[in-house]
């Protein structure tokens, strides 16, 4: 459980907002970061990289803010990463009640080896790698392992299959499908169509070929005619 | 045969502007891991077929191959020893914009290794500077 000691880390209220203050705050090794929540108002904060870095790395969800030595209990709603995945920008912290109940995200720990990836050309298919799941915030599990060891070929493991900890429920529909096992299919040759498609159809363009002749043959006639 | 759109509401596009990075897209979202793109430019139907193959044949019916771009937007070339003018050009061949952070190709279902050889045969199809990056954990 990832309460069993809550983190504790500094808070420092940040006084100026906006994009170009948050990249100062980046190059000062600081992250920026917002807490809401519990009908107050929003409130700007940073925090050090150091400190908030290797517990977002570390599936923590709920950690202790202090700022102007008062500490309160928040959870890490959303985490903000850079264009190419590699660095945390920013991260949103919600004020919460440790006696009330919260809807995670928490990462799925799929073990054993299905019997199903004996089959040549078997593969595993893991449709969900997170669940969404609502628990008291003092009970919320760092990964929730997942046994796969008896799927077999074209088996699926679904929501309403796990065995989750005592207090949590899915907070998702039960058929979803966490997990399948499925053989690859050889890629079939399609037979090359009488005339190659080299154009996609242009919508509305029928129509209006259909239309203009019948229109327009008239008024030829007439000009002719002349 | 080389993507392109079934139906389109117009034949031909202007180039546009490239700038920018990826703020879609730049996630590992159905396999395990990914081929990511550094540079930005577009993408020919043809490279993305080119670098399917090379997964494909690599990997030899083991696990599961996602294309994660689609070349929409038609780029049109003028006939050789054509004078200038006489309007746009006719369509030549559809492409797909890729900016950086975009993934272009995620695999599933091979260990780590095996993905990474397979992803660094698709990147020397590219015509951009790739990175191998696994799934982004919560």
């Amino acid at each position: 459980m990832a309460t069993q000691q809550m983190p504790k880390v500094q808070g420092h209220v940040r006084d100026r907002v906006g994009t170009r203050h948050a990249l100062r705050l980046r190059q000062q090794g600081r992250m920026p970061a917002v807490i809401y929540g519990h009908q107050e108002s929003p409130l700007p904060i940073w925090l050090e990289l150091s400190e908030i870095d290797h517990l977002l790395h570390a599936h923590t969800h709920l950690l202790e803010v202090a700022i102007d030595n008062k500490a309160q209990p928040c959870l890490i709603k959303d985490v903000q990463w850079d264009h190419l995945g590699s660095h945390i920008i920013h991260v949103d912290l919600a004020r919460v009640d440790l006696t009330e109940k919260v809807t995670v995200t928490v990462e799925l720990d799929f073990t054993g080896d299905p019997i199903g990836l004996k089959e040549s050309g078997a593969f595993l298919e893991h449709a969900r790698t997170q669940i969404k799941i609502r628990c008291l915030a003092t009970q919320i599990p760092d990964k929730i392992r997942v046994d796969l060891s008896n799927l077999g070929v074209g088996q699926f493991l679904a929501v309403k299959d796990l065995q989750l900890p005592q207090g949590v429920s899915a907070a998702e529909d039960p058929e979803t499908i966490l997990a399948a096992i499925h053989v690859a299919v050889a890629e079939e040759v399609a037979p090359a169509p009488a005339a190659a498609v080299t154009e996609p159809e242009v919508i509305g363009k029928k129509e209006a070929a259909e239309e203009e002749p019948a229109e327009e043959k008239p008024e030829k006639k007439a000009e002719k005619s002349k | 045969m080389a993507l392109m759109p079934k139906r389109v509401k117009f034949r031909k596009q202007q180039r546009g502007k490239m700038r920018g990075v990826a703020t879609r897209g730049n996630y590992v979202a159905f396999g395990d891991y990914g081929l990511q793109c550094l540079d930005l430019g577009w993408l020919s139907a043809k490279q993305i077929e080119a670098g399917r193959v090379a997964a494909t044949h690599f990997l030899q019916r083991e696990g599961k191959i996602y294309v994660r771009v689609f070349p929409d937007k038609p780029y049109t070339k003028k006939p050789l020893e054509t004078r200038m003018g006489k309007g746009k050009a006719e369509p030549e061949y559809w492409v797909a914009r890729v900016k950086p952070g975009t993934v272009l190709f995620e695999i599933a279902g091979v260990p780590s290794s095996v993905a990474k050889q397979a992803l660094i045969r698709v990147a020397h199809k590219m015509p951009f500077k790739c990175r191998f990056i696994e799934r982004r954990h919560a």
